[in-house]
């Protein structure tokens, strides 16, 4: 056969009688359509299709007059296994072979390989005529060549032209290597059955690669096998899942646009009115999605298309000409917004919605009976009452089957199974699994619907699951849990997917802690190592969002990744870890700081030394907030570290050994609170090493002797040491010349780890019982028994001071700005009358203080409102004042005019005629060479400036100081002030912007975050947007469509408003933001930075006057 | 006239392919133009040998079409198509994706000269779009046909030619707009000397614009709706991306009269580090972090050719060692960040591949110390 040359093969084909060859591709609406004249010029007596033998007697269903297309054949083996897949619409040539046959009372002869055949499941679904094209002509779109060789110039196209058009392309990819042994099995067992047919005018239809094996002489392999049973199904399908995008099997791009090209059964102007509606509906579509989309478009698409096709030499637009010109039209070169929006209008328009149907006495299919056999397999009751199960999936094999049966119900929706929720112990998940099973009829219905979607529930959940990874309003954290729940529901293949997915889906916009989640996930898994290091180097660069951070759950999750960097990861990705952390030791809020040096510390970067050093001088550092915040971090990251290596704490002890009283008592409440992130057993035990040190006899605490007497005794051992030491002083370096002694510093230590408060001396009691009162008994760990702490009182001594009371032993004790801060962190853990003790007219004005003021302004009772009140509006109006002070030296002089050489049209006659002196030379005539104009100075109120504010999260310091310069900028008369809250809800708290203080008490903290809504509320109030500036105040953790939001940035930075992404809008410039979104935002064309208030006023003076 | 010009301009340089293509091909041509489209897409792409139907008493009966565009076909036959219809071409994509050699090579092909051009700056006013005045002979004769200077858009519009316009967004909004009429109307009023002019036939717009930069105002809604947009992405495939930056260095080179003799492994090395960094992604698949500096092959061409002239002029180099450096200076732009993530670059990707005893990889990891500085 090689040696035929390829044209005289394609000339023996087509003049083939019997058998008569049709070659078809499976779905080819040029063919479909042209089948009946064909079938009727052969005038056959039997016709053979290329469907496994099994399917022979359902062919009569799909042939029926009753059914409907799109529909689809299943064939499913004994273990549930998918042996083929089979799907059929108006445009596939088989079916209207079949139904050709139906009318004209011809018999019909399934004559494929049966697949019950031991190796008729090979290579079932996968088209030869695809794969032969690839292998051939290098080329990925296997499915253009085909159109572009046959389906395009099929207009009005004699039939037997086009027949043998499709016999030479069959012959051209087969080319010189010929069928793989599966194919040659089955061609073979084609060849036997036409001949057992004894028919005389047999025609075949089949996929035009396997032609050339039906004529002339072959081989016969052997084709002995035992058949095993299978079960068969026809079903409804949908275009939907016909698209081969859907991830079903043997399906075909844009099934609509097929439908429309076969209905105007090979008429070139049809298919050009066709091409026309379509491009009309896309247009139509963009509109509707808010996008400016008119005729004029719509004519400019028409013609783009026509011209392609002239120019490609075809008689009518194809497919791939109506898509470019669309694009091209009203893409825009736009990306991520209208681009994307044009191809989900494409993808409406062309893939459709058809769903078809079955005649209704058609057997039922087989979802339902393979589900009630399952369960009867496994032992799961269905006789319609509820039962609770527990089940081990980790122990028992029965139990796992068990377990995914149940979930994969549940993926799919079908009301049978109800889970319910076991806590682990900490962070692992938990082992058992419980569930609630109820069979009721809903239950079967349901079943019976989803048989669209898979012959077995296995095939219906990896369908359904896979449609929903691929929606684009898919956030990552439902993707991770699809994730989890293709875990659990125990489907490799579609695990195989998500895993080869999740790059571009998942690690592209996940914040650190869902990275982590990820990385356990794909751990559970199993599969792909190398995926797990690139989610692992992604959440090592995540790490960079974190510098503004204090709260303890981001301090957790990077305390996590460094574990696992130990752990797993050691060579990739550590340096560049170890780069983060070091920039985040310079820079970043002190929690941060703390955390990532201690983080350094654990991989080994730095010596125990350095941090112990460095603990030390954060403890020294006058700013209790600062001190606390540094030392929470580095605890609770590497708070095990501490009672192990005394290289930790020894400098922390020499400088409490060396601190004077009025040294130590400020700094105290900092240290304590610092050390309140260890557990009350970690803190003990670092209690019982340090004062190891100190010796036994420290622990029965200081005699109380007079002091004179005690000075007597020192001057008469000093004088001892000297004389022994003969009469030199050598100056012990190991103990430095310390004003407090040993047993001062253990109690010192008992102070700042509120340990065995009952045996400090007396002067330090009324400190601990101060401190003790606020943070009790510890938290974590031991807190509930080992030593009680406070004393053994038991009903003996006063009763718990009142918060007055407390306050002035506060202020007593520690001095008024520190009782400030004490005050402050009662406040925040739960004393909340401990605020009003706070005293408006002496208190520091700090942001801090009035974030955590205002956090509690929901938690208060109303009665107490009003003090809270005053010292907010005292704060409010302290901090107003500083900051209109910082940002009003750029915003002056907005309204003025200011010369420049751009022409703004108004001529700015004095400047020119000097600038321009030169030219004169007869004394009359001046040449204006160089012009200058004014600019635009900004009439009143003619900027306007929308402040988006993020509140999904805690009241945050951007927050307020987005108040405050609101109010800042209202006093500006070039600028009007409007200031929106967004979660999930958008809250316009435009009127209150003249009043922070109000502004700040109508903030509701807390909800979801939807950045894309908020961004739309914002659009729809935009007046004028070239001179609209929105600055959108936000983490940017976005918790519905990233996709989304992305557009609605596109949308409004195209629209020429000036937008500005802030991270964090305060003095300190510590953001707090996921990277990866952020980085996308940036790329969308709107800038995000971190920026102190007067920065953004300068930016915003920029913005105007230019 | 210069002697020997530095850049020669398309039509120059191609002249003798246009004349045979004008010869070659004699089907109908739109209004204006001097080739056919499908003429204009072979002279674009070029790569073809082609012979003429029937002698021709000046072109010569055989030919070779250079390469000249690379890229995708489909995208040359939708530019040309736009400028036989009614709206302007707008090329757009990353810096050095050839948007601007595909405007020239187009607008040379459809009429025959691409000396008509406007460049875009925040300084380019509307004078540039309309016409301006020569104010000497405004004040002496008063307004005339004489004094009005033509900007190279009215002179397209005069003579039914395509005019260029590079980098349209960085000029001022307002005087973007000026197209916007022009386009629609194709019509210009010259009230100082009562006139309307309107356009002959082959009038039409390419427009070049860089998304990703700074200092780039976007064009208004209506502007948009003028133009057909084309994204020019950059080269897809590696083997031709090598391919271009050999023929591009070697031709800077050879004007300086020298052989470009950089060591092909090298090179390779070289457009492999620049694809990586560009897209993300290694060519092995794993995933790179992008830096944010564009990675375009102009500059690794301005790389390659530096590489040449370094071992002509300074000779004895070692072309291995200069790479990491140049890299780093290509990166390393804007952003203090892009120094990490090209030394992650060298953590991953670089470190597997030596890791794997590629060369020229292997000596590329050991040279790690120079991107540290």
């Amino acid at each position: 056969m090689s040696e035929t040359d390829p044209a005289s093969l394609v000339d023996a084909l087509h003049s083939s009688k019997s058998p008569h060859l049709i070659g078809v591709r499976h779905h080819s609406p040029a063919l479909a359509a042209a089948m009946p004249d064909l079938l009727a010029a052969a005038e056959p007596d039997a016709v053979c299709v290329e469907l496994p033998q099994e399917l022979g007697e359902w062919t009569r269903w799909l042939a029926h007059p009753g059914t409907l297309a799109p529909v689809a054949c299943s064939v499913i083996d004994a273990t549930g296994e998918r042996l083929g897949f089979y799907p059929f619409a108006d445009f596939s040539p088989e079916l209207a072979a079949l139904r050709w046959a139906r009318e004209n009372d011809v018999p019909v002869y399934a004559i494929d390989l049966p697949s019950g055949h031991p190796r008729g499941s090979e290579f079932r679904e996968h088209d030869p005529l695809s794969a032969a094209f690839g292998r051939a002509a290098g080329v990925d779109d296997t499915e253009e060549l085909w159109d572009r060789l046959v389906e395009s110039r099929s207009y009005g196209a004699d039939p037997q032209a086009l027949r043998r058009a499709a016999l030479a392309v069959g012959v051209a990819m087969r080319g010189e290597a010929g069928p793989s042994e599966a194919d040659a099995l089955r061609e073979a067992w084609m060849r036997k059955e036409i001949a057992a047919t004894g028919a005389s005018r047999p025609v075949a239809v089949i996929g035009s690669f396997h032609a050339a094996a039906l004529i002339g002489d072959h081989t016969e392999p052997d084709l002995s096998g035992p058949v095993a049973p299978v079960t068969c199904a026809v079903v409804p399908y949908t275009f939907a899942l016909l698209d081969s995008r859907s991830g079903y099997p043997a399906g075909i791009r844009d099934p609509e646009w097929q439908q429309a090209v076969w209905e105007s059964k090979g008429e070139a102007t049809a298919v050009e009115r066709h091409a026309t509606r379509v491009i009309t509906e896309v247009c139509g579509k963009m509109r509707a999605a808010g996008h400016a989309a008119g005729t004029p478009d719509a004519l400019a698409g028409h013609s783009l298309a026509m011209g392609l096709s002239a120019l490609r030499g075809l008689t009518a637009p194809g497919r791939r000409e109506v898509i470019e010109a669309l694009g091209s039209v009203l893409g825009q070169g736009d990306q991520l917004g209208r681009a994307a929006a044009v191809a989900r209008a494409c993808e409406a328009v062309l893939v459709g919605d058809r769903r078809g149907e079955l005649p209704p006495d058609a057997p039922r299919a087989g979802l339902l009976s393979h589900v009630e056999q399952a369960c009867d397999e496994l032992k799961i009751p269905r006789d319609g009452r509820a039962k609770q199960l527990k089940l081990a999936p980790h122990r028992s094999p029965l139990d796992r089957k068990r377990h995914a049966l149940l979930t994969r119900t549940r993926v799919c929706g079908v009301p049978f199974g109800k889970r319910r929720e076991l806590a682990g112990i900490g962070d692992q998940d938990s082992l058992g699994r419980e569930w609630t099973v109820k069979w009721e009829p809903r239950t079967a219905a349901t079943l019976d619907w989803l048989s669209t979607y898979g012959p077995t529930l296995a095939h219906a959940a990896t369908g359904l699951l896979r449609q929903r990874w691929i929606d684009p309003e898919a956030t990552t954290a439902h993707r991770l849990g699809f994730f989890e729940a293709a875990v659990e529901a125990d489907l490799p293949g579609l695990l195989a997917e998500f895993t080869a997915r999740m790059r571009e889906d998942v690690v592209a916009t996940a914040g650190l802690p869902e990275l982590l989640t990820a990385y356990h996930l794909l751990g559970r898994a199993g599969t792909d190592p190398v995926l797990r290091a690139e989610v692992a180097a992604a959440a090592i660069n995540a790490v960079g969002g974190l510098a503004g951070s204090g709260e303890a759950a981001d301090i957790r999750a990077l305390a996590e990744l460094v574990r696992l960097s130990r752990a797993e990861h050691e060579h990739l990705g550590a340096e560049r870890l170890v780069w983060q952390l070091a920039r985040l030791t310079e820079d970043a809020s002190p929690p941060t700081r703390g955390a990532a040096a201690a983080a350094l510390t654990l991989l080994d970067r730095r010596p125990h030394q350095w941090l112990g050093e460095l603990a030390a001088s954060w403890a020294e550092d006058a700013d209790g907030e600062r001190a606390a915040g540094a030392l929470r971090g580095a605890l609770l990251v590497a708070g095990d570290l501490w009672d192990a290596d005394p290289d930790l704490w020894e400098p922390l002890a020499r400088r409490l050994e060396s601190w004077p009283e009025r040294d130590f008592w400020p700094r105290l409440p900092a240290l304590r609170e610092g050390f309140d992130a260890l557990s009350t057993a970690a803190r003990e035990r670092l209690f019982r090493t340090v004062s190891g040190r100190y010796g036994d006899d420290t622990a029965l605490g200081r005699l109380e002797v007079a002091p004179e007497l005690l000075a007597a005794w020192a001057a008469a051992d000093e004088a001892g040491r000297i004389a022994a030491a003969g009469g030199e002083d050598t100056g012990d370096d190991l103990a430095p010349e310390s004003p407090v002694d040993g047993a001062e510093t253990v109690d010192r230590w008992r102070l700042i780890l509120g340990r065995e408060s009952d045996r400090l001396s007396a002067s330090y009691r009324r400190g601990a019982l101060a401190l003790d009162d606020l943070y009790g008994s510890g938290h974590g760990e031991g807190s509930m028994g080992i030593g009680a702490v406070g004393g053994t009182s038991g009903g003996v001594g006063a009763a718990e001071p009142s918060i007055r009371e407390w306050a002035e032993d506060l202020a007593e004790l520690f001095g008024s700005r520190v009782r400030e801060e004490v005050l402050a962190r009662a406040a925040g853990r739960g004393r909340l009358d401990a605020i009003l003790q706070l005293d408006p007219g002496h208190v520091t004005p700090s942001v801090d203080l009035l974030t955590r003021v205002l956090g509690l302004a929901g938690a208060m009772p109303e009665s107490k409102l009003a003090p809270l009140r005053r010292l907010a509006a005292r704060l409010v109006e302290e901090l107003t004042k500083a900051l209109a002070t910082k940002m009003r030296p750029a915003l002056t002089g907005l309204t003025t005019a200011r010369p420049t050489r751009r022409h703004t049209g108004r001529l700015d006659l004095a400047r020119t005629v000097r600038a321009n002196l030169h030219t004169v030379q007869d004394g009359t005539t001046l040449v204006p060479e160089r012009l200058v104009f004014r600019s635009r100075g900004a009439r009143s109120a003619d900027w306007d400036v929308h402040i988006l504010v993020d509140v999904s999260g805690s009241m945050e310091r951007s927050t307020v100081y987005s108040a405050l310069v609101a109010a800042v900028l209202h006093g500006v008369p070039a600028l009007s002030v409007h200031l929106t809250t967004f979660s999930t809800d958008v809250v316009d708290l435009t009127e209150h912007v003249s009043d922070p203080l109000s502004l700040l008490m109508e903030v509701s903290i807390g909800g979801g975050t939807d950045i894309g809504k908020g961004l739309r509320y914002v659009r729809d109030r935009i007046k004028v947007p070239s001179r609209t500036i929105l600055a959108v105040v936000s983490d940017f953790e976005e918790g519905a469509s990233v996709s989304r939001m992305l557009e609605e940035f596109r949308q409004l930075a195209t629209g020429g408003t000036h937008v500005l992404g802030l991270a964090a809008l305060d003095d300190k410039g510590e953001p707090v933001y996921n990277k990866a979104i952020a980085g996308r935002i940036a790329d969308a064309g709107v800038p995000v930075a971190a920026l102190s208030p007067s920065q953004l006023a300068d930016w915003i003076a920029a913005k105007v006057r230019a | 006239m210069t002697e020997r010009p530095q850049v020669m301009p398309a039509e120059q340089r191609y002249a003798a392919e246009l004349e045979f293509l004008a010869a070659y091909d004699s089907g109908p041509r739109p209004p204006g133009w001097k080739l056919t489209p499908a003429a204009v897409v072979t002279f674009v792409l070029g790569g073809q040998t082609l012979e003429l139907p029937e002698p021709h008493p000046v072109a010569p009966p055989t030919m070779e079409i250079s390469r000249k565009f690379v890229g995708e076909r489909a995208l040359v036959e939708r530019a040309v198509v736009t400028l036989a219809g009614d709206r302007g071409l707008l090329l757009v994509g990353e810096p050095g994706t050839a948007k601007s050699m595909l405007s020239e090579l187009l607008s040379a092909a459809v009429s025959g000269s691409s000396a008509l051009t406007v460049q875009g700056t925040a300084g380019t006013t509307e004078e540039h779009f309309r016409y301006g005045w020569n104010y000497g002979l405004l004040l002496a004769k008063g307004p005339t046909e004489e004094a009005l200077v033509p900007s190279p858009v009215l002179t397209a519009m005069r003579r039914g030619a395509v005019v260029r316009v590079e980098e349209i967004t960085r000029c001022l909004p307002e005087v973007q707009d000026a197209l916007v009429s022009l386009l629609s109307d194709r019509r210009m009023a010259v009230p100082e000397l009562g006139s309307n002019i309107s356009s002959a036939e082959g009038f039409t717009v390419i427009a070049t614009a860089n998304l990703r930069d700074r200092g780039v105002s976007e064009m208004s809604a209506a502007l948009k709706r003028r133009f057909n947009f084309e994204t020019v992405p950059p080269i897809g495939d590696l083997e031709s991306e090598v391919d271009l930056v050999r023929r591009q260095a070697g031709a800077a080179l050879s004007r300086h009269g020298r052989d470009f003799a950089v060591d092909e492994l090298v090179l390779r090395a070289l457009v492999t580090a620049f694809r990586d960094l560009r897209g993300g992604q290694a060519e092995e698949g794993w995933a790179v972090e992008r830096p944010a500096t564009v990675m375009s092959t102009a500059e690794a061409v301005g790389v390659a050719t530096s590489m040449g002239l370094q071992g002509t002029y300074l000779g004895g180099v070692d072309e291995t060692a200069l790479l990491p450096g140049y890299l780093l200076g290509t990166v390393h732009k804007d952003d203090p960040e892009d120094r990490g993530r090209l030394l992650a670059y060298w953590d991953t990707a670089v470190r597997r591949r030596a890791e794997a005893e590629a060369a020229p990889w292997k000596r590329l990891h050991e040279l790690r110390h120079l991107l540290e500085g």
